[in-house]
Protein backbone atom coordinates (compact mmCIF):
# COMPACT_ATOMS: atom_id res chain seq x y z
CA UNK A 1 0.00 0.00 0.00
CA UNK A 2 1.13 3.28 -0.51
CA UNK A 3 2.68 6.12 1.97
CA UNK A 4 0.57 8.87 3.21
CA UNK A 5 2.47 11.78 3.05
CA UNK A 6 1.19 13.19 6.19
CA UNK A 7 3.09 10.51 7.75
CA UNK A 8 6.71 11.96 6.94
CA UNK A 9 8.50 15.08 8.03
CA UNK A 10 11.47 16.51 5.84
CA UNK A 11 13.58 19.56 6.32
CA UNK A 12 16.07 21.01 4.03
CA UNK A 13 18.30 22.97 5.84
CA UNK A 14 20.58 23.36 2.97
CA UNK A 15 24.15 23.61 4.71
CA UNK A 16 26.00 20.47 5.25
CA UNK A 17 26.96 21.95 8.76
CA UNK A 18 23.58 21.87 9.79
CA UNK A 19 22.89 18.96 8.31
CA UNK A 20 25.66 17.05 10.08
CA UNK A 21 24.83 18.33 13.35
CA UNK A 22 21.39 16.98 13.01
CA UNK A 23 22.26 13.49 12.17
CA UNK A 24 24.84 13.60 15.15
CA UNK A 25 22.26 15.17 17.77
CA UNK A 26 19.81 13.12 16.71
CA UNK A 27 21.63 9.34 15.35
CA UNK A 28 19.69 7.00 13.23
CA UNK A 29 16.75 9.13 13.27
CA UNK A 30 16.99 11.15 10.23
CA UNK A 31 17.61 9.02 7.18
CA UNK A 32 19.19 11.77 3.96
CA UNK A 33 17.41 11.92 1.02
CA UNK A 34 19.12 13.06 -2.55
CA UNK A 35 18.17 11.90 -5.92
CA UNK A 36 15.18 9.54 -4.46
CA UNK A 37 16.19 6.81 -6.74
CA UNK A 38 15.52 4.49 -3.27
CA UNK A 39 14.22 6.31 -0.93
CA UNK A 40 11.32 7.22 -3.02
CA UNK A 41 11.11 4.14 -4.26
CA UNK A 42 10.25 2.58 -1.02
CA UNK A 43 8.29 5.07 -0.08
CA UNK A 44 5.85 4.50 -3.47
CA UNK A 45 5.77 0.44 -1.72
CA UNK A 46 4.90 1.68 1.17
CA UNK A 47 8.03 0.53 2.78
CA UNK A 48 10.11 3.56 4.18
CA UNK A 49 10.45 2.73 7.92
CA UNK A 50 12.30 6.41 8.17
CA UNK A 51 9.55 8.61 9.05
CA UNK A 52 11.71 12.09 9.45
CA UNK A 53 13.72 12.85 6.35
CA UNK A 54 16.83 15.32 5.89
CA UNK A 55 17.57 16.74 2.25
CA UNK A 56 20.61 16.87 1.14
CA UNK A 57 19.86 17.11 -2.34
CA UNK A 58 21.36 19.77 -4.37
CA UNK A 59 24.38 20.92 -1.73
CA UNK A 60 27.19 22.52 -3.48
CA UNK A 61 29.58 21.15 -0.41
CA UNK A 62 28.68 17.72 -2.05
CA UNK A 63 27.82 18.52 -5.37
CA UNK A 64 31.39 19.01 -6.80
CA UNK A 65 34.15 17.92 -8.36
CA UNK A 66 37.82 18.40 -7.82
CA UNK A 67 40.42 17.80 -9.94
CA UNK A 68 44.16 18.11 -9.10
CA UNK A 69 47.31 16.14 -10.50
CA UNK A 70 46.97 13.65 -9.27
CA UNK A 71 43.06 12.85 -8.01
CA UNK A 72 39.48 13.52 -9.26
CA UNK A 73 37.44 13.98 -5.84
CA UNK A 74 34.14 13.17 -6.96
CA UNK A 75 31.55 14.86 -4.23
CA UNK A 76 28.76 12.37 -2.74
CA UNK A 77 26.00 14.69 -4.39
CA UNK A 78 27.15 14.73 -7.73
CA UNK A 79 24.64 13.08 -10.44
CA UNK A 80 25.62 10.89 -13.28
CA UNK A 81 24.31 13.29 -15.75
CA UNK A 82 26.79 15.99 -13.27
CA UNK A 83 29.63 13.46 -14.33
CA UNK A 84 29.14 12.61 -17.48
CA UNK A 85 29.19 16.40 -18.69
CA UNK A 86 32.13 16.83 -16.43
CA UNK A 87 35.56 18.01 -18.79
CA UNK A 88 38.17 15.81 -17.14
CA UNK A 89 35.66 12.99 -15.97
CA UNK A 90 34.14 12.57 -19.41
CA UNK A 91 35.97 14.43 -22.09
CA UNK B 1 13.24 5.36 15.32
CA UNK B 2 9.63 5.99 15.54
CA UNK B 3 6.95 4.40 13.51
CA UNK B 4 3.95 6.16 15.34
CA UNK B 5 1.16 7.58 13.28
CA UNK B 6 1.96 11.47 13.62
CA UNK B 7 0.14 14.04 11.16
CA UNK B 8 3.18 16.75 9.91
CA UNK B 9 2.44 19.86 8.57
CA UNK B 10 2.58 21.01 5.46
CA UNK B 11 3.99 23.48 3.79
CA UNK B 12 4.25 26.48 1.78
CA UNK B 13 5.89 25.35 -1.53
CA UNK B 14 6.64 27.55 -4.46
CA UNK B 15 8.03 27.21 -7.91
CA UNK B 16 7.22 28.32 -11.49
CA UNK B 17 5.49 25.98 -13.51
CA UNK B 18 5.24 26.52 -17.37
CA UNK B 19 6.22 29.93 -16.44
CA UNK B 20 4.00 31.26 -13.97
CA UNK B 21 4.30 31.70 -10.32
CA UNK B 22 2.76 29.12 -7.95
CA UNK B 23 2.56 28.07 -4.67
CA UNK B 24 0.74 25.76 -3.24
CA UNK B 25 0.27 23.64 0.40
CA UNK B 26 1.83 20.64 0.19
CA UNK B 27 3.41 17.94 2.83
CA UNK B 28 7.20 18.00 1.83
CA UNK B 29 7.19 14.01 1.13
CA UNK B 30 4.03 14.66 -1.40
CA UNK B 31 5.31 13.24 -4.86
CA UNK B 32 5.70 16.05 -7.01
CA UNK B 33 3.67 13.80 -9.67
CA UNK B 34 0.82 14.04 -7.31
CA UNK B 35 1.06 17.67 -7.25
CA UNK B 36 1.21 18.25 -10.62
CA UNK B 37 -1.63 16.33 -11.60
CA UNK B 38 -3.57 16.65 -8.23
CA UNK B 39 -3.54 20.27 -7.11
CA UNK B 40 -2.85 21.62 -10.06
CA UNK B 41 -4.78 19.60 -12.45
CA UNK B 42 -1.79 19.11 -14.69
CA UNK B 43 -2.42 15.60 -16.00
CA UNK B 44 0.25 15.54 -18.96
CA UNK B 45 2.59 13.91 -16.64
CA UNK B 46 1.40 10.26 -16.47
CA UNK B 47 2.04 7.47 -13.82
CA UNK B 48 3.57 4.70 -15.23
CA UNK B 49 5.94 2.53 -12.82
CA UNK B 50 5.83 4.88 -9.89
CA UNK B 51 9.48 3.86 -9.11
CA UNK B 52 11.52 6.09 -11.89
CA UNK B 53 12.19 3.17 -14.45
CA UNK B 54 9.84 3.86 -17.44
CA UNK B 55 9.96 7.96 -18.13
CA UNK B 56 6.24 8.58 -18.28
CA UNK B 57 6.03 11.41 -15.66
CA UNK B 58 8.95 13.20 -16.74
CA UNK B 59 9.15 17.08 -16.43
CA UNK B 60 11.82 19.56 -16.57
CA UNK B 61 12.98 20.61 -13.97
CA UNK B 62 15.65 23.98 -13.99
CA UNK B 63 16.41 22.35 -17.29
CA UNK B 64 17.07 18.82 -16.41
CA UNK B 65 14.73 16.16 -17.07
CA UNK B 66 13.60 14.39 -14.17
CA UNK B 67 11.56 11.68 -13.11
CA UNK B 68 8.26 13.59 -11.01
CA UNK B 69 7.56 10.15 -9.51
CA UNK B 70 10.75 10.34 -7.85
CA UNK B 71 10.75 13.79 -6.73
CA UNK B 72 9.44 15.12 -3.42
CA UNK B 73 7.74 18.38 -3.67
CA UNK B 74 10.46 19.94 -1.20
CA UNK B 75 12.94 19.63 -3.75
CA UNK B 76 11.25 21.58 -6.69
CA UNK B 77 11.19 24.46 -4.28
CA UNK B 78 12.12 27.65 -5.82
CA UNK B 79 12.78 25.52 -8.85
CA UNK B 80 11.40 26.09 -12.61
CA UNK B 81 9.17 23.60 -13.83
CA UNK B 82 8.32 22.68 -17.66
CA UNK B 83 5.34 19.93 -17.88
CA UNK B 84 4.26 18.82 -21.63
CA UNK B 85 0.88 21.34 -20.80
CA UNK B 86 4.34 24.48 -21.44
CA UNK B 87 4.99 23.45 -24.79
CA UNK B 88 2.60 24.63 -27.22
CA UNK B 89 2.28 28.23 -27.68
CA UNK B 90 -1.62 28.40 -28.15
CA UNK B 91 -3.13 26.90 -30.24
CA UNK B 92 0.40 26.02 -32.32
CA UNK B 93 1.66 22.64 -31.51
CA UNK B 94 5.72 22.58 -30.72
CA UNK B 95 7.43 21.29 -33.19
CA UNK B 96 8.12 17.68 -31.50
CA UNK B 97 4.50 17.79 -30.80
CA UNK B 98 3.82 18.09 -34.32
CA UNK B 99 6.61 15.87 -35.55
CA UNK B 100 5.51 12.74 -33.56
CA UNK B 101 1.55 13.67 -34.69
CA UNK B 102 2.73 13.04 -37.96
CA UNK B 103 5.06 10.52 -37.82
CA UNK B 104 2.96 8.40 -35.51
CA UNK B 105 4.87 8.89 -32.96
CA UNK B 106 2.55 8.38 -30.66
CA UNK B 107 0.01 5.68 -29.85
CA UNK B 108 -1.41 5.26 -26.01
CA UNK B 109 -0.26 8.43 -25.50
CA UNK B 110 0.71 7.12 -21.90
CA UNK B 111 4.52 7.56 -22.77
CA UNK B 112 4.34 10.29 -25.43
CA UNK B 113 4.68 13.46 -22.56
CA UNK B 114 7.52 11.90 -21.12
CA UNK B 115 9.08 11.36 -24.80
CA UNK B 116 8.30 14.73 -25.64
CA UNK B 117 10.32 16.30 -22.54
CA UNK B 118 12.90 13.95 -22.93
CA UNK B 119 13.32 14.63 -26.36
CA UNK B 120 13.09 18.83 -25.98
CA UNK B 121 15.92 18.38 -23.18
CA UNK B 122 17.63 16.23 -25.47
CA UNK B 123 17.38 18.92 -28.70
CA UNK B 124 17.86 21.75 -26.02
CA UNK B 125 22.26 20.56 -25.57
CA UNK B 126 22.03 18.72 -28.83
CA UNK B 127 20.15 20.63 -31.49
CA UNK B 128 21.47 18.10 -34.28
CA UNK B 129 21.90 14.85 -32.41
CA UNK B 130 22.39 11.57 -34.44
CA UNK B 131 20.65 8.53 -34.11
CA UNK B 132 22.42 6.54 -31.68
CA UNK B 133 22.09 9.81 -29.55
CA UNK B 134 18.05 10.60 -29.98
CA UNK B 135 18.13 6.92 -28.83
CA UNK B 136 20.27 7.55 -25.73
CA UNK B 137 18.26 10.60 -25.18
CA UNK B 138 15.18 8.58 -25.10
CA UNK B 139 16.47 5.95 -23.07
CA UNK B 140 14.86 6.65 -19.85
CA UNK B 141 11.75 6.20 -21.19
CA UNK B 142 9.87 2.91 -22.21
CA UNK B 143 6.78 2.82 -25.07
CA UNK B 144 4.85 -0.28 -25.13
CA UNK B 145 3.39 0.46 -28.64
CA UNK B 146 4.84 2.34 -31.18
CA UNK B 147 8.29 0.14 -31.44
CA UNK B 148 10.32 2.91 -30.96
CA UNK B 149 11.35 3.82 -34.24
CA UNK B 150 8.19 5.87 -35.08
CA UNK B 151 9.15 7.72 -32.18
CA UNK B 152 13.15 8.15 -32.94
CA UNK B 153 12.17 9.18 -36.15
CA UNK B 154 9.58 11.90 -35.11
CA UNK B 155 12.79 13.70 -33.04
CA UNK B 156 14.95 13.44 -35.93
CA UNK B 157 12.11 15.09 -38.15
CA UNK B 158 12.21 18.20 -35.70
CA UNK B 159 15.15 18.13 -35.31
CA UNK B 160 15.69 18.75 -39.30
CA UNK B 161 12.63 21.59 -38.79
CA UNK B 162 14.34 23.06 -35.73
CA UNK B 163 17.77 23.45 -37.77
CA UNK B 164 16.29 24.83 -41.12
CA UNK B 165 13.51 26.92 -39.63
Amino acid sequence: MRSNPSDYEMVAPGNLNSIVSLLANEPGVWLPIAGGSDVMVQYAAGKLPARKLVSIWNLPELRRIDVTASEIRIGAGCTYTYLRKHEVVAP
Amino acid sequence: MTNTREARAQAEISFTINGEPKTVHAYPMERLLDVLRQQLSLTGAKEGCGEGECGSCAVLMDGTLVNSCLVPVLHAAGSSIVTIEGLASGNTLHVLQQAFLENGGAQCGICTPGMILAASHLLNGKPEPTMEEIQEGLSGNLCRCTGYSQIVEAVAEAARRRTTA
